[in-house]
């Protein structure tokens, strides 16, 4: 019994229930519920109807890529300035007040930046390429900097050139962390991207366009926004086990679930 | 030899690359819109990956810059001109919006006359909306006037019948269109039926103003765009919003052929919808008044937000 109740699955379980509870007792007590705090029921039979729609999938699609694209964008600056920060004496000293401002800024004024420079439909991916870069920068330089200096030793014995000793050795050995950091920035880069397309006011495709739209179109109506965020957060949660899953079954990093 | 050919070869990509950055010829115009009325002007571009709508109007305002790839931009025409003023390389064009307001009675008023007791909502305060409400009506109303930030946040209080931030009855909103005929005709709404629309705004607007109209929205064009396409483009538009207004059921085979959610997202309401307030005396304010020879016209508009007098140098001739 007691092993039952200690099993993992049935704790995510109980949270889960208690989770709706909380859920069901805030809308019960706000009398507008519609217009407010719609319940978890009205939530999950808008979801179904939403789900009937192309629109869903291509604005989940959308967002999906334009995520995508930042990310990479992101994964690419981190791996250069991460292995330079690892590699190099000092610059990791230099680059530190860059990483600390990119983290602590707020993501609407870099919305409102963007906006000038770019335009409503590009600004979501530049806003996830700069919010999740310090967390990458971090996780490439925690994977470097963490390589045993035993094989940092042995390497400086081989008669090869840096950038191989960094691609055929460093950066394998660093991938484990570099991996912890990209799992743990995506689920952030998805809500920046929502928040992003939400702000920049973009009309094509996106969750975050859908989102804006319903609420303009029917304000009376909460249920299609609480609809827009659990697909989006079933679809975060279900990516990240999959990719968690593959990651397990390659033996790349040990996830329990 | 070689090295002299390379040489021609590489001075000659220069130059073309060069002139191709230049020349303005023959490049499609970009245009921006709002969603809403002035998006629906451009019926006709619904297919074409140049139009680009925002649902965020500050956002086009900021996007004025001489950087920005828009060569053709819509937008209310206050801001629109002091962007100008405030060095956005610009000229206003032409004026195609005349009013889309109007106050709504949400049924809660029982003789149903607009009173200073009455609970009347209003979006934006010190704003557009704000500013012709008091140019028309003055103080008196002052006293139970609610604001509320958005439009939709208005139609949410006249779908509603309350003010959902405060929980206050409230007796008439203003609101604008299309917005308030999507309102209007929620049938899940608790004033369904009910509500109703209580007085034009623009009408009210051009009895104080001797006929003038309510130049609410207008095209402005980037300084650097091709003189000759930006010519036809007007052109276009012009003939396009003339068409609409003689026939809106042009809209069910143009804007009308998207899906659905891509019409309310990308226009700000459904084509059906445009159409019925459309068929109905033009209740989107639409048309297409050249700018300069209405410039007296703007001056009044820009009265009311204490601008001053444009200077010629600002119309698109």
């Amino acid at each position: 019994m007691k092993k039952f109740i200690t099993n993992n699955y049935t704790l995510y379980s109980i949270g889960f229930i208690l989770f709706l509870l909380i859920w069901t007792v805030i809308s019960l007590s706000i009398q507008e519920r519609d217009l407010i705090f719609p319940d978890p029921l009205s939530t999950l039979k808008t979801t179904f109807e939403l789900l009937k729609t192309s629109y869903v999938y291509k604005s989940l699609g959308a967002s999906f890529l334009k995520m995508i694209i930042g990310f990479l964008i992101s994964l690419a600056l981190a791996l250069i300035f991460g292995t330079i920060a690892g590699n190099i004496k000092y610059s990791e000293k230099i680059m530190a007040p860059t990483i600390l401002i990119l983290k602590t800024i707020p993501t609407a004024s870099l919305v409102f930046l963007f906006l000038v420079l770019f335009n409503a439909k590009y600004t979501p991916i530049a806003i996830v390429a700069l919010i999740s870069f310090p967390i990458l920068f971090e996780s490439v330089l925690g994977g470097i900097k963490n390589i045993d200096k035993d094989i940092l030793d042995a390497l400086k014995m081989e008669n090869c050139s840096e950038f191989r000793k960094l691609i055929k050795v460093k950066l394998p050995l660093a991938f484990p962390y570099i991996l912890v950091g990209i799992f743990s920035s995506f689920a952030l880069s998805f809500k920046i991207e929502i928040m992003a397309e939400v702000i920049s006011g973009s009309t094509s495709y996106g969750l975050g366009s859908a989102i804006s739209s319903a609420q303009k179109n029917n304000p009376a109506d909460m249920a299609p926004i609480f609809a827009y965020s659990l697909i989006a957060i079933i679809f975060i949660i279900l990516f990240s086990l999959i990719t968690r899953l593959i990651a397990n079954k390659l033996k790349i990093i040990d996830v329990k679930f | 030899m070689k090295k002299t050919f390379l040489f021609s070869l590489s001075l000659v990509a220069l130059m073309v690359g060069c002139s191709k950055g230049n020349t303005t010829e023959n490049k499609p115009l970009k245009i921006i819109a709002p969603v809403g009325a002035p998006a629906y002007a451009f019926y006709n571009e619904y297919n074409n990956e140049n139009f680009e709508t925002n649902a965020v109007p500050k956002n086009i305002i900021a996007q004025m810059t001489s950087s920005s790839e828009n060569d053709i931009v819509v937008i209310d025409t206050t801001s629109g001109i002091q962007a100008i003023n405030n060095g956005a390389p610009y000229k206003i064009a032409s004026t195609i919006t005349f009013g889309n307001f109007y106050i709504a009675s949400t049924g809660n008023d029982e003789n149903t006359t607009m009173e200073g007791d009455d609970k009347i909502i209003l979006f934006g305060q010190g704003q557009t909306p704000d500013k012709i409400f008091h140019y028309l009506y003055g103080s008196e109303f002052d006293a139970n006037i609610e604001y509320v930030a958005a439009a939709s946040d208005a139609a949410a209080c006249l779908v509603s019948g309350k003010n959902v931030a405060t929980g206050s009855s409230v007796d008439y909103v203003f609101l604008a269109q299309p917005a308030l005929q999507v309102a209007l005709s929620n049938q899940n709404a608790a004033t369904y039926g009910k509500a109703s629309i209580y007085e034009s705004i623009q009408e009210k607007y051009e009895a104080k103003n001797e006929g003038k109209k309510m130049m609410q929205a207008s095209v402005f064009v980037k300084n650097t765009a091709n003189k000759e396409s930006v010519n036809t483009f007007l052109g276009n538009l012009k003939t396009n919003i003339t068409s609409l207004l003689e026939t809106p059921a042009l809209l069910s085979s143009t804007v009308g052929t998207l899906e659905l959610d891509v019409q309310k997202t990308k226009f700000g309401a459904p084509a059906a919808v445009v159409q019925a307030v459309t068929t109905k005396g033009n209740q989107l304010g639409l048309g297409y008044l050249e700018a300069f020879a209405n410039k007296e016209a703007i001056d009044t508009f820009l009265g009311l937000f204490n601008i001053q007098q444009t200077n010629e140098e600002i119309y698109y001739k």
